[in-house]
């Protein structure tokens, strides 16, 4: 499937911001299953400085200086990617979940995709003691790694609400989990607390749903943001899987990746320092059709 | 005790004279102590030392120990404790007695950790570099992906000269069978070196003959090839090395002002850094001024808000990118926390061989990390044998809050948690064998008792690519005999390490005393941030004086009935409220005591008192904290008082004169203070925002004095008051014979040059202060501040006595603080907190 992806973050200041540094985490890039067609992003003002990378984990970043008085920041990100299907998984065939994590410790790779990097704690997803319970009631000794993990996310979708009013950019994993409550970030979380808790090596994925279902599909949660959803180390032979606990789905067509990270601290699509006093506001809005599709009327 | 007395004839004949401390020192069961040998006797490199302590005798060693703790009260040594509050300040725990290590056994420790500094800078450059120890399976990779410290955005990253680490440390420790054994280590931005400095210091004062005697090892020289190194790395024309601190808050702030001091590094914070491209520059005074070497302070993830941790608010944003590119070098690198890791324990001998080509010097605590499954089944089987701790973080949660914990101290449920721990997340546990620390003696009740210890020794890098090992270090003591885990934030003590010269070494010169000079002087930059805290340190002390100034004319003239000073007190009182030292409030007449009370008094929220005397003194105190190694220990603790002096309760009932009492001492110590800046300090740039911070607030005070006592009220009783608030009673009555004339006290206090408590006065200054800033060519049309200066001192000198209205005072008042504002948006810092918000993802 190919999509035409159209983004805008627009911060409002209340104080003029005499500078600002700004990290941009927007763009796709080829993957696995994922081929870009082209991208671009706009900033407004212009940026004294831009400075374009890929950051430890593969993702593609900018970092930008405004030199100039503003109260307003405007990021337009676009782009065309196809997306190819996943091949079907048989969750029967992954190993155990023990087998899994003894794997993931044992790895002699430290390379941005080694399972390695994804097994600890990091800013946002720690240990809790009530999350790793909850979780480890989806993995009984011997289950497939896999087939624990779509348990698991089922039992989140099930078990939470999605309301967009509960939490906010900051609330921690134990927090949504005890509220069972919040959005497609704060699912993310929970899951990884979840993963991680059994040593499991789980990645947070930032990117792109597609707005409008197919025909007689319903529409999914998350298509007014950027979206995120888990990534899971199912061993050697299978790699990484992608689950979207929000929506109860293997990530599959309707999902573009733009970063993978281990938690959103890492994929923040933006990020920086200014120095104010005063308060700021940010606005998103996203858009992901089909190319040949009518845009949603936004 | 008493019984070893009893069996050691030998020894008590020793001590002689100091029996009555000595004489009962026994080892603890178990553990071998450095000072005696199993059977009590005196060590052999520790008799001089001994003997020493005998010939000074006991009344005269009490007089000397009290001197020292008075000296290191005085130089304001002092390290700061989280867990109550914002954390107080505790004075140093300073054992007077030095761990004392010879001169062969010295050479092994040295050698031991050349070699570790060596291995750890080998490992860094590899987990940053081609990352051949895991491919090769030496090290399984989450061994390093399990450290918070593998920064990742530096992987790739070359540092600017080379070197990974620039100052590494261990802990030592000596085991039971009479080996060293390295219980940590410190590879990130190792504390304690600045430590040593001050124990050695505070120590050869109270020994000194006893020092000189043994052929003590100085410090100075390693301290010099540290800074070589550093200094070398830095271009031409930048600001040179700096140190890099997380500010006053740190726990060990001093260590980092006494070293920047000591070190001749200005002192920064991640504030006064500005990244542009690829470079780093410091915010001066003078614009922005290329820096290329940064010594930290703060731990690596801090560094760098944009690329590593974005809560920090302590970091520089860009940082990591001018390391990138090649143009900033940090010491240490950033990442180097990664080999502090006690998951990394077990494999260094292992590493060692690979990467070295030699079997490990030093031994570590036999370690086994759980990652594995063949260890984690050994620590299991032996749990209650061993210390579990975290493998990769200092502290953990639950029973490993400390670190590390003995598994057979725990409850059984804690026991059985941990073990499941270990179970699914091994990774994050190793277990370690318990090592019983030797014992040194630390001075307890007038008396010597053996207590555990460990010694931090420090490498530092030098400049010709080696290493050096500073001869002495940083030694810790627990109060508990049985302390296996020391560490200070747990009320232990420090001491000194005396490392005797070996045969043949030279005899110190009597003259020299590096130790306590520092290696270089002159001019450093002054960032924006010390200017600004100069600056507010200058208005507060003096919102302060005029402060205690009017509660003390106040106060004077309570008892009076006559209706025009009762209106003159009113003025006095009014003062206080309108600049918030007394609560506000329509009516209310307040009473000189009531006022005194408010101003004198801690503000409680809720009072509307928010700029009482005690605030505005912690507030001065908060701004002489952050600038520490630009003042003097005398001026220094001259604020220290003055702040706690003021903040002490006042006695309930408290009576005028009790009031009194207390303006009086507070304004005899600000003139103390004022005597130490025009005397002691040199005529930096620095100085002069002090200055102009005092000039300038003295100028809007007495402003605002006239502008009550002389334009808004008009009695004698009011002149009188004026007088006496500037101090010039004495003045006026030589010059003029009438009592109260009002024009003629304007006069003297508004305009008259002469008169050091004039206006006037204070804005003459302030211009010449002014005009001498960076930025200011002679010959061009002067702007901002200057300019504003300029133009209130000619307002001031073509202005009459009589001309002096109510317009008048407020025009100058307003001029003031405009100087104040252009001088703050010239040269001064952005007040703005880092911020920035990040959009939710649904």
């Amino acid at each position: 499937m190919l999509y035409d992806i159209r983004l805008v973050i627009a911060a409002s200041y209340d104080q003029k911001v005499p500078f600002a540094r700004h990290v941009l985490r927007l763009s796709p890039r080829d993957r696995p299953g994922q081929r870009v067609v082209s991208t671009s992003l706009t900033i407004d003002p212009p940026p004294m400085e831009r400075r374009d990378s890929l950051d430890f984990f593969g993702n593609q970043t900018s970092f930008i200086s405004i030199a100039e008085p503003h109260t307003a920041l405007v990021v337009r990100a676009g782009a065309r990617v196809e997306v190819t299907a996943p091949a079907r998984l048989e969750a029967a065939r992954a190993p155990a979940w023990e087998a899994a994590a003894a794997a993931a410790a044992g790895v002699a790779d430290l390379s941005r995709a080694s399972p390695a990097h994804f097994l600890f704690p990091s800013r946002i997803v720690g240990p809790d003691a009530a999350i790793a319970a909850y979780a480890g009631e989806s993995f009984p000794p011997g289950a497939s790694v896999l087939a624990g993990a779509i348990d698991l996310m089922g039992r989140i979708h099930a078990d939470f609400t999605y309301d967009t009013e509960a939490t906010d950019v900051a609330t921690p994993p134990a927090v949504a989990f005890a509220l069972k409550r919040g959005v497609c970030q704060d699912y993310a979380h929970v899951m990884l607390t979840g993963l991680r808790a059994l040593g499991l090596a789980g990645g947070y994925v930032s990117g792109f749903l597609r707005t409008t279902p197919p025909p007689g599909r319903p529409r999914l949660e998350g298509v007014d943001a950027t979206h995120a959803w888990v990534t899971l180390w199912c061993g050697p032979d299978l790699g990484w899987v992608g689950l979207d606990p929000t929506n109860a789905v293997l990530a599959g067509e309707d999902h573009v990746v733009i970063g993978v990270g281990r938690d959103y601290a890492d994929v923040a699509p933006l990020d920086g320092v200014i120095v104010t006093n005063g308060a700021q506001a940010l606005d998103v809005a996203v858009d992901v059709a089909p190319v040949g599709e009518a845009a949603a009327a936004r | 005790m008493r019984e070893a007395a009893a069996q050691s004839g030998q020894d008590a004949d020793l001590f002689g004279p100091m029996a009555a401390f000595l004489g009962g020192y026994r080892p603890l069961p178990g553990a071998a102590d450095e000072m005696v040998d199993e059977a009590g006797a005196i060590r052999g490199h520790w008799r001089g030392f001994v003997d020493a302590l005998r010939r000074i005798g006991h009344p005269e060693i009490l007089r000397r120990f009290d001197a020292t703790a008075r000296h290191l009260r005085d130089a304001g040594v002092f390290y700061r404790v989280y867990d109550r509050g914002e954390g107080a300040e505790h004075a140093w725990p300073l054992n007077y007695v030095p761990v004392i290590i010879a001169a062969e056994e010295w050479g092994a420790i040295a050698a031991g950790m050349v070699q570790r500094a060596e291995l750890m800078d080998r490992v860094l450059a590899d987990a940053y570099g081609p990352q051949t120890l895991v491919a090769e399976g030496v090290l399984p990779a989450a061994v390093f992906s399990g450290s918070p410290e593998f920064l990742r955005p530096l992987v790739g990253v070359k540092p600017r000269g080379g070197r990974f680490l620039r100052l590494y440390a261990a802990d030592l420790g000596r085991g039971p069978d009479g080996r060293w054994w390295v219980v940590g280590d410190r590879a990130q931005a190792p504390s304690g070196a600045g430590y040593a400095l001050e124990n050695r210091i505070a120590l050869t004062r109270t020994l000194p003959g006893v020092f000189r005697g043994l052929e003590v090892e100085r410090l100075a020289g390693f301290f010099q090839a540290f800074r070589r190194a550093l200094s070398a790395l830095a271009a031409p024309g930048s600001a040179g090395a700096c140190l890099l601190t997380p500010g006053p808050l740190n726990e060990t702030y001093f260590e980092h002002a006494y070293l920047a001091r000591y070190l001749g590094f200005p002192l920064v914070e991640g504030s006064d850094l500005a990244v542009r491209e690829d470079g780093a520059y410091l915010r001066t005074v003078e614009g922005l001024r290329p820096v290329d070497v940064l010594v930290r302070r703060l731990d690596g993830d801090f560094a760098d808000p944009l690329e590593l941790n974005a809560a920090s608010e302590i970091g520089a944003p860009g940082l990591v990118q001018a390391v990138r590119a090649g143009r900033m070098a940090v010491a240490n690198a950033l990442g180097s926390g990664l080999v502090e890791s006690r998951a990394l324990l077990g494999f260094l001998p292992r590493l060692s061989e690979r990467l070295l080509g030699e079997s490990l010097k030093l031994p570590n605590v036999a370690t086994w990390w759980c990652g594995q499954a063949r260890e984690r089944e050994e620590v299991l089987a032996r749990l209650d044998e061993l210390a579990i701790a975290p493998a990769f973080t200092a502290n953990g949660d639950g029973p490993l809050r400390q670190g590390a914990v003995a598994a057979s101290s725990l409850s059984g449920a804690e026991r059985d948690a941990l073990a499941h721990a270990i179970r699914t997340r091994g990774v994050d546990l190793v277990g370690q064998e318990i090592v019983r620390l030797s014992t040194t003696p630390i001075w307890r009740n007038q008396q010597l008792i053996p207590r555990p210890f460990t010694i931090r020794v420090f490498v530092a890098a030098t400049e010709d690519g080696g290493w050096t090992v500073m001869p002495g270090g940083f030694c810790r003591i627990s109060t508990d005999p049985d302390a296996r885990v020391v560490s200070m934030q747990q009320g232990g003590l420090s001491a000194d390490v005396w490392v005797l010269g070996a045969n043949g070494a030279e005899p110190p010169s009597l003259l020299a005393a590096p130790e306590s000079a520092a290696l270089r002087r002159g001019q450093t930059a002054l960032t924006s941030r010390a200017a600004d805290n100069l600056f507010w340190l200058g208005r507060y002390l003096e919102r302060t004086e005029a402060t205690l100034r009017l509660v003390r004319a106040a106060l004077v003239r309570a008892s009076e009935r006559d209706a025009s000073v009762e209106e003159a007190v009113n003025s006095l009182i009014g003062m206080l409220r309108a600049w918030g030292a007394a609560p506000g409030g329509e009516g209310a007449l307040l009473t000189p005591a009531a006022a005194a009370a408010a101003a004198l008094g801690r503000g409680d929220p809720g009072s509307g008192v928010y700029a009482g005397a005690p605030a505005l003194m912690e507030a001065a105190r908060r701004s002489a904290a952050a600038i520490r190694d630009r003042l003097s220990p005398d001026a220094w603790r001259t604020i220290n008082d003055l702040a706690a002096g003021l903040a002490e309760a006042a006695p309930v009932p408290a009576s005028e004169s009790d009031y009194l009492d207390r303006a009086d001492r507070a304004l005899r110590l600000l003139a103390a203070f004022s005597g130490f800046a025009q005397e002691n300090m040199t005529r930096t740039t620095g100085w002069r925002f002090l200055e102009i911070g005092r000039r300038l607030e003295r100028a809007l005070c007495v402003g605002r004095f006239v502008a009550a006592l002389a334009v808004r009220a008009r009695s004698d009783a009011a002149i009188d008051a004026l007088l006496e608030l500037g101090d010039s009673q004495i003045t006026y009555a030589q010059r003029y014979f009438v009592t109260a004339s009002r024009p003629a006290a304007i006069d003297l206090l508004m305009l008259d040059a002469t008169n050091p408590r004039s206006c006037a006065f204070q804005i003459y200054h302030l211009r010449r202060l002014v005009e001498r800033l960076p930025g200011n060519p002679r010959g061009e049309a002067p702007t901002g501040p200057l300019r504003a200066a300029l133009r209130l001192e000619t307002d001031l000198s073509t202005t009459e006595g009589g001309e002096v209205d109510e317009d008048f005072v407020t025009r100058v008042d307003a001029m003031l603080l405009e100087i104040s504002e252009t001088l703050s948006a010239r040269y001064l810092t952005d007040r703005g907190r880092p911020a920035s918000a990040r959009p939710r993802e649904g």
